[in-house]
C-alpha cells in the first residue's frame, strides 16, 4: 500500500502537478468520486468562419469583436448554439446543418484538480469523424475548428459552468 | 450566483458600468473593473471596424461550396508525427495524468474497466486523443482537411493575450444565453 502510494505520488509529480504538500495526507489514494447527483451547465455552439470574406452573420453582432479577437480576418454565421445541465454521462447535441452535428458528454464533472472532463464528437449524417476527451476548468472555452479545403472554419466552441 | 458572476453577466449582456446597477461593484473590485474595460475597449474596436452586413445568401453559398467538397475525414485517426512533437511540448497536455488515470483504473479493477472512463458509447470507436487546458489557457484543436489534429494553446500569461480571455468568456455568455432562449 505504502509502494502503491508512492507511485502514484511520482505519477503525480510527472504530471506536473508539484510535490503533495503533506505526503501523508495522500489518503484515500484515489482522488474521492464526484457526487452522483453532481451536474454542470454545458454549451456546445457551432460557427462557420470564413477567411475570404468578414461578412457577418447579424444575429452575432454582439459578440463580432470577440469573435475577431479569437478569429482575426474572419467573417462569421452562427450554425447553432445548444446549452444543457448535464449529469454525469449526460450528453447534449448541436445540429449545425449539412448533417454535421457536435457532441458533448460529461464524464467527470469535478476532478481532483477542480477540472470537469467532457467527451466531445463531431459527426456528418451519423459518421463520426473527430472524438476528443478534453479536461478543463470551469467558465473556460475551448474551441475545436474543422477546416475545409477552400480555407472556411466550422468553428466549435464548448464551455462549461458550474 | 456569486456577485462577480452577475456582474460580469450584466456587463456582458451590454449594462452601462457608470449606472447605479454596477457602479458601486466596479469602485470596490478591481477584477470586476478590469473587465468592464476590457469590454469597453472591444466595444469601442468593434465600432469602429464594423463591416457591412452579408446578403442574406451569401452564407448559404457558402455552405454549398463546402457541402461539394471533399470532406470525408478518416477516423480513427491518430495524431501526425509534427502534431504528437506539439503535444509533447506543451506542459500542460498530460502525459502523466493519461499514466496516473491508467494505473488508477489497473489498479481499482484490473479487469473491468472504469464504467467513468470508458468510451460511453458502445458504438463508438476509443478517442484518439486526450487534452487538458489550464486556468487561463486557450486550447485550440484544429482538424485538418486530411484528418490531422493539431493543438495549439494560447497563454495570456505568456502572450498577453488577456483581452481573449474576455472575449472568449463574453462569447461564452452570449452562446448561453441564446441557446437558452430557444429553449
Ligand atoms: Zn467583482
Amino acid at each position: 500500500m505504502k509502494f502503491l502510494r508512492l507511485l502514484y505520488s511520482a505519477l503525480l509529480l510527472v504530471a506536473g502537478f508539484g510535490p503533495p504538500r503533506v505526503a501523508a495526507q495522500l489518503s484515500p489514494v484515489a482522488p474521492p468520486p464526484p457526487p452522483a447527483n453532481a451536474t454542470r451547465q454545458v454549451t456546445v455552439f457551432g460557427i462557420l468562419a470564413t477567411p475570404s470574406d468578414d461578412a457577418l452573420d447579424p444575429k452575432l453582432e454582439p459578440i463580432a469583436e470577440q469573435l475577431r479577437v479569437l478569429f482575426p480576418g474572419h467573417g462569421f454565421r452562427l450554425l447553432g448554439t445548444e446549452t444543457r445541465r448535464l449529469r454525469v454521462q449526460g450528453d447534449l447535441t448541436c445540429d449545425l446543418g449539412l448533417g454535421y452535428a457536435a457532441h458533448a458528454r460529461l464524464i467527470n464533472p469535478l476532478d481532483s484538480n477542480g477540472k470537469v472532463q467532457l467527451r466531445f464528437e463531431l459527426d456528418r449524417y451519423g459518421q463520426l469523424e473527430f472524438a476528443t476527451l478534453v479536461t478543463t476548468p470551469l467558465n473556460q472555452l475551448f474551441f475545436c475548428d474543422r477546416r475545409f479545403p477552400d480555407g472556411t472554419r466550422l468553428v466549435l466552441g464548448i464551455g462549461v459552468r458550474p | 450566483m456569486k456577485p462577480c458572476d452577475k456582474i460580469t453577466r450584466s456587463l456582458s449582456a451590454g449594462a452601462d458600468p457608470a449606472g447605479p446597477e454596477l457602479a458601486p461593484h466596479l469602485a470596490a473590485c478591481e477584477r470586476c473593473a478590469d473587465w468592464a474595460e476590457s469590454i469597453t475597449a472591444l466595444d469601442a474596436a468593434w465600432s469602429a471596424t464594423r463591416p457591412a452586413e452579408p446578403p442574406a445568401q451569401l452564407f448559404d453559398q457558402i455552405w454549398s461550396r463546402i457541402d461539394a467538397q471533399p470532406t470525408r475525414l478518416p477516423f480513427p485517426a491518430g495524431p501526425s508525427r509534427a502534431a504528437l512533437r506539439r503535444l509533447a511540448a506543451a506542459a500542460s497536455i498530460l502525459v502523466g495524468l493519461g499514466l496516473a488515470w491508467l494505473w488508477g483504473l489497473s489498479r481499482a479493477n484490473p479487469r473491468q474497466p472504469d464504467p467513468r472512463t470508458s468510451p460511453p458509447l458502445a458504438t463508438t470507436p476509443a478517442v484518439a486523443y486526450q487534452f487538458e487546458a489550464e486556468p487561463g489557457e486557450t486550447l485550440f484543436l484544429h482538424i485538418t482537411p486530411d484528418g490531422r489534429v493539431e493543438a495549439d494553446i494560447r497563454d495570456p500569461a505568456t502572450t498577453s493575450e488577456t483581452i481573449t480571455v474576455a472575449a472568449e468568456f463574453e462569447i461564452l455568455n452570449f452562446m448561453e444565453s441564446q441557446a437558452a432562449d430557444a429553449l
